[in-house]
């Protein structure tokens, strides 16, 4: 459950990189087994992940994808839960 | 002998033995590239003695033996290789299983200098430093080093043009380069590439990391992500879509972000310049001439 209040931080142990419009994210695993995973988000995904910065809140997030993408609260609150949950699965923000 | 180059990707990497009695004898895989280059891109220093890897290095890396037979990965053994921080340096141990005179070698990478050793434990003072699997450790680390990509791949010059046809293994990457070789193509290499971005161009190397090997290079203009299919069909891929595909068959060994951001940017770089398409293929002719009409 992801409460509002929280404050999310890209993991160092991922290296992001800009494509333009998508943000191209690897982990560093120091596995072998793991060379295969590499992610790929799109424009509203970058758009929250250049927001975790560690020191705003999801509801401030929420907010923001609310004001650049002119949607509704509810659309963005789902926007940006969808995406940290996933985030949180693969362990790519903490 | 004691000293020699060889000339790979257009590297010239000069091997200097440094034991009093060490005899450097490169496979004859690796004839065709060797050099008369005086100059250096990188001076490997060969000695030998005992690997030993200090205490305080940090292990970040291991890798298993694994082998490749009809097209089915079978891990052999947990040990192969096994990469160390050491503050700056990066050191790889790794046992030489075909390797009759030598048991375990050491290589130290200095990163930003020209300058690296590998120590090598023979008995009897005669080494090839380019032993397996020391050819790929130091062909990637260099390449990787220097912001090139290292891939595996099959490339063929045809007709002026050069592809890439990449994808994981029993996709068709050494049938499809022996369809365009029996057209006459010349086949810069069927399994493993090094690629290296110049202003004038993007270009393809092969490497003598398998069976003997003439040094080949070829202008690279299009790149396709293959699979088998019932009929020839390319599709283009997007930015992300083609960063991600050719990233998850580089050679790689993602334990450290610089060395993945280097990658990354030079990917990045690369679909820039070279577009890059899904290519579902028939086995056989026909995908010679699909190729040959496909719009780049």
């Amino acid at each position: 459950m992801i409460n509002l209040q929280t404050v999310y931080s890209r993991s160092p142990r991922i290296v992001a990189r800009d494509t333009g419009d998508e943000i191209v994210l690897v982990p560093v695993t120091g596995n072998i087994a793991d060379m295969k995973s590499v992610y790929t988000v799109n424009s509203t995904g970058a758009f929250i992940w250049n927001l975790l910065d560690g020191k705003r809140t999801v509801e401030e997030i929420v907010t923001a994808v609310e004001n650049e993408f002119d949607v509704g609260g509810k659309q963005a609150l789902n926007d940006v839960l969808s995406f940290l949950h996933d985030m949180k699965v693969y362990l790519i923000i903490v | 002998m004691t000293s020699y180059s060889l000339k790979i990707a257009d590297y010239t990497i000069l091997f200097n033995g440094m034991t009093d009695g060490i005899s450097l004898h490169p496979s004859s895989s690796q004839e065709s590239f060797i050099s008369t280059d005086t100059g250096f891109d990188l001076a490997v220093n060969v000695f030998t003695g005992p690997v030993v890897v200090r205490e305080d290095a940090t292990a970040v890396f291991r890798a298993p033996y694994v082998e490749e037979i009809n097209g089915t990965m079978i891990k052999k053994s947990d040990e192969f290789w096994t990469v160390y921080r050491l503050g700056d340096y990066i050191l790889v141990r790794t046992s030489c299983p075909l390797s009759l005179r030598c048991k375990e070698a050491l290589l130290v990478i200095r990163p930003g200098e020209k300058s690296w050793d590998i120590i090598m434990d023979s008995s009897t003072g005669i080494v090839d430093p380019m032993s397996y699997p020391m050819d790929g450790l130091i062909l990637y680390y260099l390449t990787a080093l220097k912001g090139d990509i290292f891939i595996h791949g099959s490339g063929v010059s045809h007709k002026g043009k050069g592809y890439l046809f990449t994808g994981r293994s029993g996709k068709g990457k050494t049938t499809i380069a022996g369809i365009f070789g029996e057209e006459g193509s010349e086949v810069v290499h069927d399994d493993r590439l090094i690629i290296r971005q110049y202003k004038k161009g993007v270009f393809m190397y092969n490497t003598p990391v398998y069976n003997y090997e003439k040094y080949r290079k070829a202008e690279l203009t299009g790149i396709y992500v293959i699979d088998h299919g019932s009929s020839n069909e390319s599709s283009p891929r997007s930015c992300s879509d083609a960063v991600t595909s050719i990233m998850a068959n580089c050679i790689q060994h993602h334990w450290d972000s610089g060395l993945i951001g280097n990658l990354t940017e030079a990917i990045m770089k690369l679909i820039k310049r070279v577009d890059v398409k899904t290519l579902k293929f028939v086995p056989d002719r026909s995908v010679v001439s699909f190729i040959e009409k496909d719009e780049y």
